[in-house]
């Protein structure tokens, strides 16, 4: 055989950094210092609360805001300002952190996928005596001839008992006949392995369906429609929301609206939006944020006379807080800010302040208390004050206020194209984890090493994550099981 | 709480805690005494029954059936750990585990006599399901990290060759954790989807969050975790407080 010169290695330098980098990024310590950087990040947003409410908050929201955090934090409120800690989320370093954390998991999804191809190419059966060898030897247990094929089951289920019913484990053991020595091998390990590839590519579906959902999408928040009402969404001109009525009280969040998404040109389409129950249409998707009461009030002569140049009897009220022209009906929106409204009422001289009590967490007009003070000329307290629950008329001073409740719907509308790859994420992920945490996580060769009629005695190697005495201690319970005693006893 | 449900609820618990504490005295100082064994499992059956008409008597006066609030969700999420403890986590003969199950459960007692069942609002959103989910996985999990947290420390105590059950009871607690915690979380973040479109919502899932992230970082250092006793310490602290802190933060929004 004529000698061959072997070619001088030619390794290029980077290849060590590179190398360096890909083991570093792939390795668990750098997950565990990810996940406690993350966790120490979100602690800092919880200490430094309230955080800003982000880009799709209305001016007012971001104003209120500003007050709170203003009004906790005092003069430290510029410093933490300037450093990012009330607006965590927007920070280079959060973005940086779950850019770092997405390549980890990327790197290690790479490098646990060709480990589990290799495991597939090359399982450890095949490799016989040399694999049998190289794994941590488990004992020799002298069992009888009856019993060897429980030996089998303790392959085949190789299982902590508390894991799964052993029922649900039925796959069934390599087998491998070398010379006059019969293997069986169980490898769970390399299952858990492809439970935890698949939750890697779960969370990193999730993080990509997050983040084109933030940079394709769009919210437009806050749409405030009474029945009848329609708007035109201002990220996409062609469609337009329309609120067609109310079903239910608001009390227990039971009430839910119709609404119609109109796209010009097509027909419209018209679903059911309620709390925790979204409407999906025309590739947008209808939230319902909020319900709340409307209230008509209309006022008359309750003797029938006309009076200050009327010809009817009925009288013309102004809400104070808008800018609107004496109508013979008024309409007013109550919500959480804003519980009291006032009327004015030229013609008689008399103004009219209604209040309303809200007797639980939400609004139930079924029960919520509406308070009516009339007040003349003179300011202070009340010239006359009533009650009422429900709807109905109620009769101050020598007029009949006529009060019906309607309901306005708070709607939220967001175009969020990548939902579906959340939503498998989130499903592979949880699949993944159940897969890599549920399987046991050890594998075993089981070998006959001698036979006669009565016994035999078989020879156990394995190995089990979280050492080798858990693995001793787990087929010690089964060497109970088995009835086994030592081969050398 | 009337008088009656709650009598009944508190004898259920005391039933139950009777049980554990007779099983582990069982191993403890009677062993082969069969009539203590006897007893545990007479004060098990007693204890299941003495809930199931403690729920009974308190669906009859608030006219719902008990999953309705987040705090009923959560005494249940813990509930089911401490029996889930008692009867799969832990391993049997073993008297220093089933002493933590007794602590848990006499925490879930006093935790539950603390708290009361009257002034929780029913959830807005109740018919969704995500919700009822994501407080009692969410309770479970954190339960369940305590549970690991302790059982790692414990560890400390004893020399590294005789930690094998230690390790299991820790080891599996975490994985039960890791999995409820995470489940929950989903469940969580799909119900607020649901609600608003968004998938972050208030503090209380910054909370989950955080445990979740720990429990990962244990996690992920698992193979070496009881390896070194500071570590493990800090670990077992860690994880205890991560789910301490899910509970509280669960209890508080409830």
């Amino acid at each position: 055989m004529s000698e061959q010169t072997l070619p001088p290695s030619t390794s290029w330098p980077g290849r060590a950094v590179l190398s360096f980098l890909w083991r570093a990024l792939a390795s668990p310590k750098m997950v565990t210092v990810l996940s406690i950087l993350l966790a120490v990040t979100l602690l800092l947003a919880l200490l430094f609360s309230p955080q800003h409410p982000g880009p799709p908050a209305s001016a007012t929201e971001v104003a209120h805001w500003m007050n709170d955090a203003q009004e906790r934090f005092g003069r430290w409120y510029e410093t933490l300002s300037a450093l990012g800690m009330l607006n965590i989320s927007t920070t280079v370093w959060l973005r940086g952190l779950l850019a770092l954390s997405a390549l980890s998991m990327m790197v290690s999804l790479a490098d646990g996928t060709a480990r589990v191809v290799r495991a597939w190419r090359f399982p450890g059966v095949r490799q016989t005596e040399s694999f049998f060898r190289a794994a941590p030897r488990a004992g020799e247990w002298h069992v009888s001839r009856e019993r060897l094929a429980l030996v089998q089951v303790l392959a085949q289920q190789l299982a902590w008992p508390v894991w799964l019913p052993s029922s649900w484990l039925q796959v069934r053991p390599r087998r491998e006949q070398v010379g006059q020595a019969s293997y069986l091998l169980q490898d769970w390990l390399t299952w858990r392995r492809v439970g935890t590839l698949l939750t890697h590519v779960g969370l990193l579906l999730i993080l990509t369906g997050v983040t084109l959902n933030a940079r394709l999408g769009w919210r437009q928040e806050g749409v405030m429609l009474m029945p009848g009402q329609a708007v035109r969404l201002a990220e996409q001109p062609d469609l337009s929301l329309r609120l067609e009525g109310m079903e239910g009280w608001g009390g227990e969040g039971q009430a839910a609206g119709r609404v119609a998404l109109d796209r010009s040109g097509e027909s419209s389409l018209v679903g059911t939006v309620a709390l925790g129950r979204p409407y999906t249409a025309h590739g947008v998707t209808v939230y319902q944020r909020d319900v709340g009461p409307i209230l008509r009030v209309s006022a008359r002569d309750a003797h029938g006379a006309a009076a200050g140049g009327r010809t009817s009897t009925s009288i013309p009220l102004t809400d104070a807080s808008a800018d609107m022209e004496p109508a013979d009906e008024v309409r007013l929106w109550f919500t959480e800010a804003r519980v009291e409204h006032y009327l004015l009422m030229e013609d008689v001289r008399r103004v009219v302040r209604l209040v309303l009590y809200r007797q639980g967490e939400t609004w139930d007009l079924r029960r919520d208390e509406l308070q009516v003070q009339v007040y003349t000329d003179d300011p202070g307290a009340p010239e006359a004050q009533r009650s009422l629950v429900g709807e109905g008329s109620v009769e101050v001073m020598g007029i009949a206020y006529e009060f019906a409740w309607e309901q306005y719907a708070v709607l939220d509308v967001v175009r969020s194209s990548c939902q579906w790859l959340v939503r498998v994420g989130i499903g592979l992920a949880l699949f993944g984890l159940a897969v890599a945490l549920l399987l046991p996580p050890a594998r075993l060769w089981v070998r006959v090493v001698a036979e006669d009629r009565e016994s035999c005695v078989v020879e156990l190697a394995g190995e089990m994550s979280g050492g080798p005495e858990l693995l001793a201690a787990w087929l010690a319970r089964w060497r109970q099981r088995l009835g086994a005693s030592d081969a050398d006893e | 709480m009337p008088m009656s449900d709650r009598l009944v609820t508190v004898l259920g618990y005391g039933a139950l805690f009777v049980a554990t504490v007779l099983r582990a005295g069982h191993f403890f100082w009677f062993r082969n005494r069969g009539r203590v064994a006897l007893a545990a499992r007479g004060s098990d059956v007693l204890a299941a029954m003495l809930l199931a008409v403690g729920l009974a008597l308190y669906s009859l006066r608030v006219g719902h059936w008990p999953f309705h609030t987040a705090y009923e969700l959560l005494i249940v999420g813990l509930l089911g750990l401490v029996l889930a403890s008692i009867t799969l986590l832990l391993p049997q003969r073993d008297g220093r585990q089933l002493f933590i199950a007794s602590v848990l459960s006499s925490s879930v007692a006093v935790y539950g006599l603390l708290r009361g069942g009257g002034a929780h609002p029913a959830l807005l959103v109740y018919d969704s399901g995500w919700r009822a989910a994501y407080v009692t996985l969410s309770a479970f999990g954190g339960g369940a990290l305590v549970l690991a947290g302790i059982a790692a420390i414990l560890a400390l105590g004893r020399e590294s060759e005789n930690r094998a059950r230690e390790k299991v009871v820790a080891g599996r607690a975490l994985a039960w954790g890791v999995l409820t915690l995470s489940t929950g979380l989903a469940s969580g973040v799909w119900w607020f989807h649901r609600l608003s479109g968004r998938y972050w919502g208030d503090a209380r899932w910054a909370g989950v969050t955080v445990a979740w992230l720990v429990t990962m970082a244990a996690w992920h250092g698992r193979e070496e975790w009881l390896g070194r006793g500071w570590r493990s310490a800090l670990v077992g602290l860690a994880l205890g407080l991560a789910g301490g802190y899910t509970l509280l933060g669960l209890g508080v929004a409830g």
